[in-house]
């Protein structure tokens, strides 16, 4: 319905977990699509009628209605079911994979690149795997930074826009990568380092935050990630801290059966026609 | 100076002069204080040899009940035309007149369940509330009883009044409002204390719902066995509390009285709210019979019964009705009496968790009592007797899982698919049509709320089960309440009716705006729905337009016209195929 819904081939995670196979299934509701500080969707975003906003967590819930949000139900993000549904993981890990603070299609991110490799490589001991957002990956002038500072660049996929472009394996990849490093690093706290927190990294938040073009401060911007978050941040991390906080903020203990979702979501019954 | 005549059963009624010759409390509103759970509480707490005054309007029924001869009762009444009716009816001698006409005399029990408002005369000298009980006291022998009922003014039933009973200007209303009689207790602590002076007791309480004159539930909140672990009222308290205002609809109010006195009770409130106080009090020395902690009157019903709890264990309150059966649901009384289950009410449990958003909490209750009751079903994948037609309402938590508080209804044996959907249905109706607080979205209905419920709880959602479902809960409440056939489909078509407009079984103001208000979200929603769906669809036709624009041009172009000539050969051969197929 709609199509922020398919990003990262969402809809289509939690369709697997329900035995569907439609990779675009249609989902009655929002889907929150990234980990964020405000309602779980972009500041003053429209929506419309009464469809249920599926947050992440019960914390983003109680944000959300303070936001004047209605009709907020706690799914948990796709993220942790395809957790559930991912096969055991691979015994190696080695170094970390690096996750550049990004863009997106509408805001571009403003910051030394140059500075922040030579910041990683003070602090990293290991290999070090740069995973850029699309944006920057297709960009030349950041991705060859990264490059000619020796680290392996790579990038999970697009994420896509209006049911278009997008690769619904994204998520798929990205617990692959995270799952074959020992640690998750980005210079701020954002979806990826609790999705490799989740997926046993890790994790550390340090470097230059850098800035995002006409970034919103309503809901305190990164200067508030650091303080509400601030046990996370730093190049070592306590660790079982960072997993109960990424435990949390990814509603890992909300997740609803295939049956439940398959009746909240109105699709079809095992083995029914879908 | 009295004179006395005899009436139709030879009966003595007293005359005096302040006797109300045009009044009757006996009839019309709000009618003599009565009730099968009160005659109960007397049959128990009246000793068979006492010599007992009845002051003031009671149903005649209940002074009939008492456990003694009538020759040892004799019952005060102001109203002539009640005094002649009274005696009629039960036998017993009737002074009609003011609490001071029997004095000189001495009783074991003083029963004054309608309290001292209607002892009073409009005629002659007007005893304010505590001198009619001083007055009354001193008719009571030492070691005798009195048991007093005291309307609350601040109990639920006036608190959700649309028009709170002082403000009525009923004919009943000449003397000032019991609210504004500094000498009324306004609270069971001033009532002991009252009591107290005039050398009175207080040993015994109960909070009496929903109606001061017609209580159903009689229930002493102190008794340890009324209470679950946590202090909070046990699952039998919240289920008899239930049932105390599931009889007849009573008349339209601000809120739903049940949930405020719910709510009071399991905040250690009970006694402020309760709309009646009954105290037992006595002159001592006095020696008591084990009394009941509860005393429950079920609402009507062929096989409605009234039981105590005493020591925990209830007992069924003679006479027991005939064991009944209808649309294949019936009732075996014999399974009724003994311990009850202790623990709070699995629903209260659950509606906490929900009211929570607690889905987590949701989810492991709703799995327990799924996997309890599948354990109820035989190798058929069949549910009967009690387990099949016990809500979720008529189970209590114990550490041990859920249990059933009454087992004495049965059914006969049904899908655990139908059985859960009848439960879980059940539930999500209360929870839609109170407006309560869940964590679901609110743009589900009542059917697919229960199939989320469902799943929740670990089972696959099944549409089918919940459309039987609601037959089968029509069947269940048809049979207790007594209905016919036609009743019955009735009710199967509104339960089956519930959509986001209907409130709950409580004509409320505040339930009714809530209502209002999920009516105006549904039609809110629609037309979000319906503007987005315009928006898609216009967006489509642009699109379509665009592309019917490109095809056309691409048709008018020499390279179409071309190519399209160098194929003709290749279409004038595939036609010619299929039209030799055909012949």
């Amino acid at each position: 319905m709609h199509h922020v819904n398919h990003f990262y081939g969402h809809a289509a995670i939690l369709g697997a977990w329900c035995g569907l196979t439609d990779p675009q299934p249609r989902v009655e509701g929002y889907l929150q699509h990234g980990w964020n500080i405000g309602d779980g969707w972009e500041l003053h975003a429209r929506i419309e009628g009464r469809d249920p906003l599926l947050v992440w967590s019960d914390q983003t819930r109680r944000r959300a209605w303070s936001l004047g949000r209605r009709n907020v139900f706690v799914l948990g993000a796709p993220w942790a079911y395809l957790l559930r549904m991912a096969p055991p993981e691979p015994a190696e890990r080695h170094g970390t994979i690096w996750y550049p603070f990004h863009g997106w299609e509408k805001q571009e991110v403003l910051g030394d690149h140059h500075r922040l490799a030579d910041t990683i490589r003070a602090v990293e001991t290991g290999p070090v795997t740069i995973c850029l957002h699309w944006n920057e990956y297709t960009a030349p002038r950041v991705r060859r930074v990264y490059e000619r500072a020796g680290y392996e660049v790579i990038c999970h996929g697009r994420r896509g826009w209006g049911r278009r472009d997008g690769d619904p394996d994204f998520l798929h990849r990205q617990l692959a990568a995270l799952r074959r490093h020992q640690r998750v690093a980005a210079n701020r706290l954002s979806t990826a380092v609790l999705y490799g927190i989740s997926a046993g990294c890790e994790p550390a938040v340090y470097g230059d935050p850098m800035t995002l073009a006409d970034e919103d401060q309503t809901m305190g911007g990164a200067e508030r990630v650091r303080r509400q978050w601030a046990e996370l941040h730093g190049e070592q991390v306590h660790l079982a801290t960072a997993r109960q906080v990424a435990h949390d903020e990814l509603g890992l203990d909300h997740l609803a059966s295939p049956d439940e979702l398959r009746a909240l979501l109105g699709w079809p019954g095992a083995g029914e026609a879908g | 100076m009295s004179t006395v005549e005899r009436g139709r059963r030879a009966a003595a009624v007293t005359r005096t002069p302040v006797e109300m010759p045009h009044w009757s409390d006996l009839t019309g509103a709000p009618g003599p204080f009565r009730g099968r759970a009160a005659a109960a509480l007397l049959a128990l707490a009246v000793p068979a040899d006492a010599r007992v005054l009845v002051a003031g309007p009671h149903d005649p029924a209940l002074v009939a009940a008492l456990p003694v001869p009538p020759e040892r009762v004799t019952w005060l009444l102001r109203s002539r035309h009640d005094a002649l009716a009274a005696a009629a009816a039960t036998g017993v001698e009737v002074v009609c007149g003011g609490p001071e006409a029997p004095a000189g005399r001495a009783y074991d029990v003083i029963v004054a369940l309608d309290g001292l408002d209607r002892v009073v005369s409009a005629e002659g000298r007007q005893l304010g509330w505590a001198q009619a009980l001083e007055t009354v006291a001193g008719l009571l022998a030492p070691g005798g009883t009195l048991l007093l009922g005291l309307a609350n003014p601040l109990g639920v039933h006036e608190l959700t009044a649309l028009t709170p009973t002082p403000h009525e200007g009923a004919d009943r209303h000449w003397h000032a409002p019991a609210v504004t009689d500094p000498d009324r207790p306004g609270s069971p602590d001033r009532l002991d204390t009252v009591l107290a002076r005039d050398g009175l007791s207080v040993r015994r309480r109960w909070l009496g719902y929903p109606d001061p004159v017609a209580p159903a539930l009689l229930l002493d909140p102190q008794a340890g066995a009324v209470q679950a672990a946590d202090g909070e009222p046990s699952g039998a308290v919240s289920a008899a509390l239930a049932d105390a205002w599931a009889g007849e609809p009573g008349a339209p109010t601000l809120g739903d009285p049940h949930a405020l006195a719910a709510d009071a009770l399991a905040n250690g409130l009970g006694a402020a709210f309760a709309p009646l106080w009954l105290v037992l009090a006595v002159r001592e020395p006095a020696d008591l019979p084990e009394l009941p902690e509860l005393v429950a009157a079920e609402p009507a019903g062929p096989a409605a019964v009234t039981w105590t709890l005493r020591g925990g264990a209830r007992e069924v309150v003679p006479p027991a009705p005939a064991d009944v059966a209808a649309f294949g649901v019936g009732r075996d009384l014999s399974l009724l009496a003994g311990p009850v289950p202790a623990g709070p009410g699995f629903a209260r449990v659950l509606r906490d968790a929900c009211r929570r958003r607690d889905t987590p909490r949701v989810r492991r209750l709703l799995i327990a009592y799924a996997d309890w009751l599948r354990g109820h079903a035989d190798e058929r994948g069949l549910v009967g007797g009690a387990y099949a037609c016990t809500g979720l309402d008529g189970l209590v938590l114990t550490g041990d899982g859920p249990a059933v508080l009454d087992r004495s209804w049965f059914a006969g044996e049904r899908p655990y698919p139908v059985v859960l959907a009848r439960t879980l249905r059940r539930f999500a109706v209360d929870l839609l049509t109170r407006g309560a607080v869940h964590p679901w979205p609110d743009t589900l209905d009542a059917d697919a709320l229960t199939l989320v419920l469902t799943g929740a709880a670990g089972q696959r959602p099944d549409p089918d089960a919940v459309a039987q479902a609601v037959a089968f809960e029509a069947d269940l409440r048809a049979a207790r309440a007594g209905l016919d056939r036609t009743g019955r489909d009735e009710l199967a078509r509104r339960l089956a009716a519930v959509d986001a407009g209907t409130p709950p079984d409580v004509a409320a103001y505040q339930e009714l705006l809530l209502a209002h208000r999920r009516l105006r979200t549904e039609l809110e929603h629609a037309r979000g729905v319906t503007a987005r769906t315009d928006q898609q669809r216009r967006a489509a036709e642009d699109a379509l337009r665009g592309a019917r624009r490109t095809a056309a041009q691409l048709r008018g172009s020499a390279s179409f016209r071309l190519g399209r000539a160098l194929l003709a050969p290749a279409r004038w051969a595939r036609a010619a195929v299929r039209r030799l197929r055909r012949n």
